[in-house]
């Protein structure tokens, strides 16, 4: 200590300074950010101007809004998303009034039901729906013989069922989070003031809830908006916007008309993202956790009851169809068990590529996420808004956006990446650095800054700290962002599909690509695997929750 | 003082921003010495402690330890030991490794690191809980811990912020004793931050009375309290009877006679201020029950504390109160009847505005 001490009359600086390698680290994770997430987002606008492409023009606008077809696409989009959100809110809100005030098996169930259709790739109620409702459907045949009378679900309503599935527990999983984590009492109060349970409910438990369901609609919205594999695969050659904007580049090569495309779906998610993060964030209710939630009023609970179970029922079946169909040969045909679907040497194959990329994009995204999330909420680096910006809203662009943008980027000179295993890589982290984030600074948010100064109190330097004491503290945050975005890599189709070759095919595109193709059969044994996996990542998160004592 | 100091601040100033927080603090801290810093929230007590290990660089002025400034040196390079409000002990490491923590930076060989370990584990009377985790310590023991941890490295002076307000009163005295202990056994430099004015009276050499980050005043606990030099201190340190009024003499006999009312007026002795006016200090026990004395006053509001009876009583329009000690065998007075008190001889004054 003794060989600072000639330095004594440095003048002394007003803010601590960022040690070298943290500012190295924040200029690094801040190009990447700007490279994987602001450059493509970037390079759809600029190219829907046709900058890059001959100069600046407003064709392509004007192309849009009088060809029918596309603006068809924009109708089909709004209004799938915008039926599917209000019925996907009108059942939640029973679902998880229901689940919240019961406190039995059955409603525990019900809760593990709502929330399955996370674990699955985001189409699997449109294959479900072939199964049943397809031309060759168990329940269609079923029909058919008996009145005569030919049904398809392809088309603008079958997306919607499929959407209602699969973006349910989005919704579901906002609202009864709000509504458990309520403060009893409030309730107390309103029915000791003389309200009856219907009244309290629509004048206390739903307003308190407003924030929630809110912002659980706008995001379902703007997800089921930008929905690409559920118009593909039974759309029935309906237009809808990512899905035309896949078909744009890949079968036109029109990368303008399709960046056009990419910005009506990128609108609404940025404003929609802006909305939330500046104005919703500080309108959470105060509520306090523990205490009992009010049982519901027989009548009142026998309504909500009955909501949900045709809900969970509905899930169920979905998922019963999916397994029994890739267990038999062709499901209500020939309902002979068999393992052939499982022996399709080329899925493994995009299965193995699927868990390598995963795997390394969670990676990147829990390691960078928390690093910087760790300078954000202790360091005093430069660009701390800008990079949680970029990041978050990294999580709300829509894959299709994201897609069209790296293919705009990096499909060309210099850098010739798509089809790699690297830009699947990138892609996938990056989407989902966001999430690595959050859980850091939370994580910090929690320590107390003392456990860092004693540490540096002790002799430790500031890499030190960040090792022995920051980093071990830090690990279940790190492992929950790595399970997170691991299990929706494994499953995420729409940004990826725009990036994979031949050589680099991944399990969920390879999926979809079957189901479009209607091999029902090879599709749902591929599904079964992928949602195995996602359900051992989760009983795997779930340990590490209970191990650490913490919630992730 | 022939000794040179172990720990000098030198005119330290700090602000954050606009807001000045400390002005122009000067204290020496001799080797071996207890110094409490005192003052309510916002004070800057804590600031100052912090400027001393480290974590607030102060914006003017020098920190001298052990004859040299460590003012350009990092926390981990100062040879301070800090004793957080909340411990800081790392939840991850066992008692153990909490403690060993500050050795292995220093590298510390096997044999003398376990035998240093031991020896602090001991010191605080933790021996046998090495392996334990912080969260199976109560807060009497993670506070031993985080005082063993920085024992352990032998820092030339210990900084304890707040230690003892998160313990329960009657660990507070336990520890306060302790604290006292080691402090003798081994000879250590604490500085001591507390908000509390009975643990600072208790177990400091010197008190460093603050307020709005200036130094209000530093002395012995007995003269603090005793001789407050304000307003302030008399007040915060303590409780205070402030009364003003002018020194006269009559028949050889010095009088205290009060600025408001005609009849207040006692004789005193000792030395009275040059100009014969101020302001003196009445403790609540300096005031005593005298039925036969001639200042008759009335009760106000008895308030019953068990060791005492405090008294609110108005005399000649004046408002005092008394602490009536040992108030066994000893009639209650109500509200409203008349109580006869009397004065001590000799004052403190306060020193002039």
């Amino acid at each position: 200590m003794s060989e600072l001490t000639e330095q004594t009359s440095v003048p002394i600086k007003k803010k601590a300074k960022v040690e070298k390698g943290f500012l190295a680290a924040t200029w690094g994770i801040a190009a990447l950010l700007f490279a994987f997430i602001l450059a493509p987002v970037l390079a759809v606008f600029v190219q829907s101007f046709g900058i890059g492409n001959g100069g600046f023009t407003f064709e392509y606008y004007a192309r849009f809004f009088s060809n029918p077809s596309y603006f068809q696409a924009l109708f089909n989009s709004v209004a799938a998303g915008t039926v599917s959100t209000l019925i996907i809110l009108m059942i939640a809100i029973p679902f998880a009034l229901y689940v919240t005030r019961s406190n039995t098996y059955l409603s525990k169930t019900y809760r593990g039901i709502g929330l399955l259709p996370l674990v699955a790739p985001p189409f699997i109620f449109s294959l479900a729906l072939i199964i049943l409702f397809g031309r060759r459907g168990v329940v269609s045949q079923w029909i058919a013989d008996f009145t005569g009378i030919e049904i398809s679900i392809y088309g603008f309503w079958g997306v919607v069922i499929a959407q209602i599935l699969g973006y349910f527990p989005i919704a579901y999983m906002m609202i009864e989070s709000s509504m458990r984590n309520m403060n009893p009492s409030l309730e107390h109060a309103s029915q000791d003031l003389g309200a009856g349970q219907g009244r309290t409910i629509r004048k206390v438990t739903l307003p308190l809830a407003g924030t929630a369901i809110l912002k659980a609609g706008l995001i379902v919205f703007v997800m089921a908006l930008a929905d690409f594999s559920n118009p593909l695969i039974i759309g029935g050659g309906e237009n809808f916007l990512a899905s035309d904007a896949f078909l744009l580049v890949t079968g036109q090569q029109n990368l303008e008309m399709a960046a056009v495309l990419g910005v009506f779906l990128v609108l609404p998610s940025f404003l929609v993202f802006l909305f939330q993060t500046y104005i919703l964030k500080d309108h959470e209710v105060a509520t306090t956790t523990g205490g009992a939630n009010n049982p519901l009023h027989p009548k009142v609970k026998a309504a909500m009851f009955g909501v949900s179970t045709v809900m969970a029922l509905f899930i169920v079946v979905m998922f019963v169809m999916v397994v029994m169909s890739a267990f038999v040969q062709i499901i209500g045909i020939n309902n002979e068990l068999t393992l052939d679907h499982f022996s399709d040497t080329s899925g493994w194959g995009f299965l193995w590529n699927s868990v390598i990329v995963s795997f390394f994009a969670a990676l990147l995204a829990a390691g960078l996420g928390i690093l910087q999330g760790y300078m954000t909420a202790r360091k005093n680096v430069p660009m701390k808004k800008l990079t949680e910006f970029t990041a978050l809203f990294g999580l709300a662009i829509p894959g299709t956006v994201m897609g069209i943008g790296y293919v705009l980027i990096f499909n060309g000179a210099p850098f010739f990446l798509t089809g790699t295993i690297f830009l699947l890589v990138m892609n996938m982290a990056f989407r989902k650095i966001g999430v690595g984030l959050e859980a850091g600074i939370s994580k910090m948010q929690q320590l107390d800054v003392s456990l860092e100064e004693a540490s540096s109190d002790l002799g430790s330097g500031p890499y030190h700290t960040f090792r022995r004491v920051v980093a071990p503290l830090l690990t279940p945050a790190f492992m929950a962002g790595f399970v997170y975005t691991f299990m929706t890599s494994m499953v995420s189709v729409s940004s990826v599909i725009f990036l994979i070759s031949p050589g680099t095919n991944l399990a969920a595109p390879y999926i979809l690509n079957l189901a479009d193709q209607a091999a029902v059969g090879r599709a749902s044994a591929m599904s079964f695997i992928l949602i195995v996996i996602v359900l051992a990542c989760m009983g795997l998160l779930k340990l590490i929750e209970r191990r650490s004592g913490t919630s992730v | 003082m022939s000794e040179e100091p172990i720990l000098q601040l030198k005119q330290i100033e700090k602000s954050f921003g606009e807001t000045t927080v400390l002005r122009d603090i000067t204290l020496d801290v001799k080797q071996g010495e207890l110094i409490t810093f005192i003052g309510p929230s916002g004070s800057g007590k804590s600031t100052l402690l912090r400027v001393v290990g480290g974590f607030h660089p102060q914006t003017g002025g020098t920190v001298v330890l052990g004859g040299k400034s460590i003012d350009a040196l990092p926390p981990e390079k100062r040879s301070t030991g800090m004793v957080f409000q909340n411990y800081a002990l790392f939840p991850h490491m066992s008692v153990y490794d909490n403690v060993e923590y500050g050795l292995k930076i220093q590298k510390v060989g096997k044999a003398e690191k376990d035998e240093r370990i031991r020896e602090a584990l001991k010191q605080v009377q933790l021996d046998g809980y090495e392996d334990r985790k912080p969260s199976e310590l109560s807060g009497g023991q993670q506070q031993r811990v985080a005082i063993a941890r920085c024992l352990v490295l032998k820092p030339e002076v210990l900084l304890l912020d707040e230690p003892l307000s998160n313990l329960d009163a009657n660990l507070r005295v336990i520890m306060r004793d302790e604290i006292r202990r080691l402090k003798e056994e081994l000879n250590l430099t604490i500085i001591f931050v507390t908000h509390d004015q009975e643990e600072a009276l208790s177990i400091s050499d010197r008190v460093l009375v603050l307020k709005d980050g200036i130094v209000q005043q530093l002395d012995a606990p007995s003269v603090i309290y005793q001789h407050p030099a304000n307003e302030f201190v008399a007040n915060f340190v303590g409780h205070a009877n402030l009364m003003e009024g002018t020194f006269k003499v009559e028949d050889g006999q010095t009088f205290f006679q009060a600025k408001k009312e005609e009849g207040l007026r006692f004789p005193v002795e000792g030395e009275t201020p040059s100009n014969d006016s101020g302001t003196v200090l009445l403790r609540p026990e300096m005031i005593e029950r005298d039925p036969e004395s001639r200042h008759q006053g009335t009760v106000e509001k008895a308030v019953y504390h068990g060791n005492y009876v405090r008294y609110y009583i108005s005399l000649y329009g004046e408002s005092l109160f008394l602490d009536d000690n040992n108030p066994f065998h000893k009639s209650l007075l109500q509200k409203g009847e008349k109580v006869g008190v009397s004065f001590p001889k000799h004052l403190h004054v306060l020193p002039g505005k």
